[in-house]
């Protein structure tokens, strides 16, 4: 991919454009061998969605956020699903003070900047909802009051995709609330090795700089829906809805609300490698996350994986 | 494991209902145990769904599609044929309902509910059945058109105005293919229909019992004179020729061979075409008397009666020309005198004395038949549609006692009195009288024209009509029925006859059953020759036929192509994308072709790679399209630089 800068790109922050590049330099760092994942992870924050990871435990999904978390310079917290977390352990929970003589909202794990809900399908559909909310909203009400979260507010769930018992899969309708869907994958044997061979990755997260302050981070989140998409770039977003929503290889096709992220989440893409424009190849880069888990296929045998049916989307409709 | 909800099958109930719309062309002739299964297999699949129930294993259904083959053998002693074939095509249907679980399987089934509604063809061919079968294939279609629209599913107004959009496209199509499609001579692929219960004339019959025949308005044939038509008078369409009689029942001859007759025939000809409404038997009506008739398709019996090779199992038409003056079998066989001089030697003794007293007291048989006549004509004889029921001296009973009767009572009676007094009689079975249709141009026989009467042999005359229902009741062959039969008993057609809306109505009707039969299910392969030698082929063959089917194939698909092309074609580009697609063309000379996903500037990208030489130039195209089109502030100077640069890699 070039960085293609002819012409004048207004209002474009560089400064906040190397420090992007900067913290993929880092996390690359933490998280080998997954430059894509990583650029696809910051996107999404970038485009304000929230992150869906589905992948077997133990591939650095907790890593992941918290390195995100640091380079970012962003607080953070990790909420463990269990089948009995209640809401209130997610969003918290009003506490009589005895001094004071009032009761007082305990703020839960929730109003952190970067919030990481390990294993979602754990929990009970209640519970997950809670998360759910407030990642929609960005506030959370209790007995009548509302807390609005701190910004850039950022979930990144993580859901194992073998089902097992007692667990409750994310719906379709919630799936939907996830800007993006991407999993990590085994990492190479090469890299593997030096996986073996280097220092624990939480060691490395202690002395991870922050490459961005959060106000540079909401700056360039502000910069994002501003990115300029042409007429014919917006040809080519709705060909690929129309296509999804006409084609019967799908049960439905993408809602508006997805046909949106798609075009911000390419915003984010181009912002990030500083193109005057959104191209359509930031389109491609982004598509397969954003309409693997929103396109359901008629026959699951058709496609192998969600990456497929995004390939054979952008393999169907031409760029116009 | 998290159970997931059962999904449902989507597209299922509009499948049942095509499935149930097809089979139910076939329910009068299946047997109902076939019907019952299927209904059952079908409310079992459609409750399956609803409740997540699983679908039975897999030696179940293997034992479940045995078991319906050996029933149904076992109940037709064969699995071929229209009857049994239908039955295990319904069966199997039912049996594919019980491993239906993709939208693949549903998509074989609407197909099995084509094929059903297509093999209602084979054993009817009619009009009346061709709107149901529109329908069916409506109904299929939308529920093909379902099992593919997905979950979110388009509305039925949307489903069903796409499927009419379908089946109109579908039209010049199919119309080509009727048109050209080569035809098999003979009847359909030489598949019996069963011989069911049809209307028609039998080769039997018994004057005293019911006689339904006359009270139905059906068609029994249609014709169309080329020339003058005759009077009504004259309007006797020759059938089966009856000459044994038991004392009750007349009878056709069986298993006896008679020399053939000659016909000597004068005046003029009446030239015409029948198109006979199956009645599965083999005989041809024909206006007596025939004289010309297609030697392969058609002879005349003995008793001039003209008969088929072939029973008449579907719609079929008969050129032919008769003369109403004729003398038939002047000379007579003894074997043709003696069997239609015998009466049992026993039962109706009043009416033989009376054949014998007529014979006695004139001699002349002229003058017999006119003493006759003349006792039908003076004494007390009434023509009536609702006769006393006569017991076993039939005929004495009728003449001596009852004097009620039809057409049927008149000629057995005035036959066994002419065969006692000697002269050769027979009855003569056919249609009397006929309606001509003005929207359609022909004539109509119904069944209620069903009609018998006498022939005597007179020595010098050969066979001559004698028509003693004439005699008792002369409107009935001037007027028809209605005009014979008293105000106040029931006749069919009465209301024809009073409404004029609805005599119109039915003669509209006929002629559109008409047109059909004559154009659609008549058109054969000399019709398409016919054709081919209209649009200016000489000497039309099957390769001409076979070739203007696929040309015209052939155009119906460049049409739709270019139509589609059209319609789909690619909106007005923009100069930048007129000049991206000029790059992409020059480099496709040197074998740099896109990929199906690849965009603009990654495609550049590579070709940038693939040809050094060029690199730098497209490395600058590549930022300017970019900007020109994807970029927030396209300049014309920007759009002069990519014209400038594509033309220099034209160089």
């Amino acid at each position: 991919m070039s960085a293609a800068a002819h012409g004048a790109a207004p209002a474009l922050d560089s400064a906040g454009v190397e420090r992007v590049e900067a913290a993929v330099r880092a996390l690359n760092g933490i998280i080998l061998g997954k430059e894509r994942q990583l650029r696809l992870c910051l996107a999404c924050l970038l485009a304000r969605g929230h992150l869906l990871i589905e992948d077997i435990p133990g591939v650095g999904k907790t890593t992941l956020a918290h390195a995100l978390a640091r380079t970012l310079g962003l607080t953070y917290q990790r909420i463990q699903f269990t089948s009995d977390l209640l809401p209130a352990d997610i969003t918290g929970v009003s506490v009589f003070d005895a001094e004071t003589g009032q009761f007082r909202f305990h703020r839960g794990p929730v109003f952190s900047q970067v919030v990481l809900a390990d294993e979602v399908n754990r929990a009970t559909p209640k519970a997950q909802s809670a998360l759910l909310e407030a990642m929609e909203e960005h506030q959370v009400t209790s007995d009548g009051q509302t807390y609005p979260m701190s910004e850039p507010f950022f979930v990144i769930a993580t859901q194992n995709p073998m089902y097992q018992v007692g667990t409750f899969p994310l719906p379709e309708s919630q799936l939907d609330r996830f800007l993006m869907r991407i999993e990590l994958g085994y990492p190479e044997a090469a890299l593997e090795r030096q996986l073996l061979l280097g220092s624990d990755r939480r060691d490395l997260l202690v002395v991870l700089e922050p490459a961005l302050t959060p106000q540079q981070l909401l700056r360039l989140q502000g910069e994002v829906p501003r990115v300029h998409a042409s007429d014919a770039l917006l040809d080519y977003v709705q060909a690929i809805a129309r296509y999804t929503r006409q084609a019967s290889e799908f049960e439905a096709g993408l809602s508006p609300r997805a046909v949106i992220g798609l075009l911000r989440a390419a915003q984010a893409w181009a912002l990030m490698h500083a193109h005057p424009g959104v191209l359509p190849e930031d389109v491609q880069a982004v598509l397969p996350s954003v309409v693997g888990h929103r396109l359901a296929p008629r026959e699951a045998s058709r496609f192998r994986d969600a990456g497929q049916i995004g390939q054979h989307v952008l393999e169907t409709v031409p760029v116009p | 494991m998290a159970e997931h909800a059962p999904t449902r099958l989507h597209g299922l109930d509009g499948v049942l209902i095509a499935l149930a719309v097809a089979a139910a062309a076939h329910v009068a002739s299946l047997p109902p145990w076939v019907t019952l299964l299927l209904v059952a297999a079908g409310a079992w699949r459609w409750t399956a769904d609803r409740r997540g129930w699983p679908l039975p294993p897999k030696w179940l259904r293997t034992a479940s599609t045995f078991a319906a083959a050996i029933a149904i053998f076992a109940s037709y002693r064969t699995l071929n044929g229209i009857e049994a074939g239908t039955s295990f095509l319904v069966l199997m249907a039912g049996v594919k309902l019980l491993e239906t679980r993709t939208s693949r399987d549903l998509t074989v089934l609407v197909f099995i509910a084509y094929f059903l509604l297509y093999a209602a063809l084979l054993r009817d061919q009619r009009l009346p059945l061709l709107p149901y079968l529109f329908v069916g294939a409506l109904v299929g279609t939308a529920a093909l058109m379902r099992v593919h629209a997905g979950a979110a599913g388009s509305s039925l107004k949307e489903i069903l105005r796409r499927t009419a959009a379908l089946m109109a496209q579908a039209l010049p199509l199919a119309l080509a293919l009727f048109l050209l499609f080569p035809r098999l001579p003979g009847p359909f692929w030489g598949i019996q229909v069963s011989h069911s219960a049809r209307t028609g004339l039998g080769d039997e019959m018994t004057p005293g019992d019911v006689s339904d025949l006359s009270v139905s308005g059906d068609p029994a044939f249609r014709v169309r004179f080329f020339g003058p038509v005759p009077p009504p008078v004259q309007r006797y369409w020759r059938g089966p020729v009856l000459h044994e009689f038991d004392g009750r029942s007349w009878r056709r001859t069986r298993g006896q061979a008679f020399p053939q007759q000659e016909a000597t025939v004068s005046g003029t000809p009446f030239d015409y075409q029948i198109t006979l409404e199956p009645h599965d038997r083999n005989w041809i009506l024909a206006l007596d008397l025939p004289a010309a008739w297609p030697e392969q398709d058609a002879y005349r019996a003995f008793d001039f009666q003209l008969l088929s090779p072939r029973p008449i199992t579907d719609v079929a038409s008969f050129r032919l020309r008769s003369y109403p003056d004729y003398v038939a079998g002047r000379l007579l066989p003894e074997s043709v005198r003696h069997k239609d001089t015998q009466l049992p030697p026993q039962g109706n003794p009043r009416s033989v004395a009376l054949g014998r007293e007529l014979a006695a007291r004139y001699g002349d048989p002229q003058a017999i038949v006119g003493a006759m006549l003349r006792m039908f004509r003076e004494q007390q004889f009434v023509y009536t549609l609702e006769p006393p029921k006569l017991a076993d001296n039939a005929v004495d009973e009728f003449l001596f006692e009852t004097r009620k009767g039809f057409c049927e009572h008149y000629a057995s009676a005035f036959t066994v009195v002419m065969r006692a007094a000697g002269i050769p009689a027979r009855v003569v079975t056919g249609y009397q009288g006929g309606e001509l249709n003005p929207i359609g141009g022909y004539m109509l026989v119904r069944q209620s024209d069903a009609h018998a009467w006498s022939e005597v042999w007179m020595e010098g005359r050969g066979w001559v009509r004698v028509d003693p229902t004439a005699a008792v009741a002369p409107e009935r062959i001037e007027r028809g029925l209605i005009g014979a039969v008293g105000a106040d008993e029931p006749a069919p057609g009465r209301l024809r006859q009073e409404s004029e809306l609805w005599l119109q109505t039915t003669l509209a009707w006929d002629a559109v059953n008409d047109f059909w039969n004559e154009r659609e299910v008549r058109f054969s392969a000399d019709g398409q020759f016919r054709l081919l030698e209209r649009m200016g082929f000489k000497e039309p063959d099957w390769r001409t036929l076979g070739l203007g089917m696929t040309a015209s194939l052939a155009a119906f698909f460049v049409g739709l192509s270019l139509y589609l092309a059209w319609k789909h074609r690619a909106p007005a580009r923009d100069w930048p994308a007129r000049l991206h697609e000029e790059t992409a063309h020059r480099l496709r000379r040197r074998g740099i072709v896109p990929g199906p996903a690849e965009g603009p500037i990654a495609f550049l990208d590579r070709a940038a790679a693939a040809c050094p030489d060029l690199a730098r130039d497209l490395a600058e195209i590549r930022d300017v399209y970019a900007a020109l089109r994807y970029g927030p502030l396209p300049t014309e100077t920007d759009l002069r630089r990519l014209k400038y640069l594509v033309n220099r890699l034209r160089a």
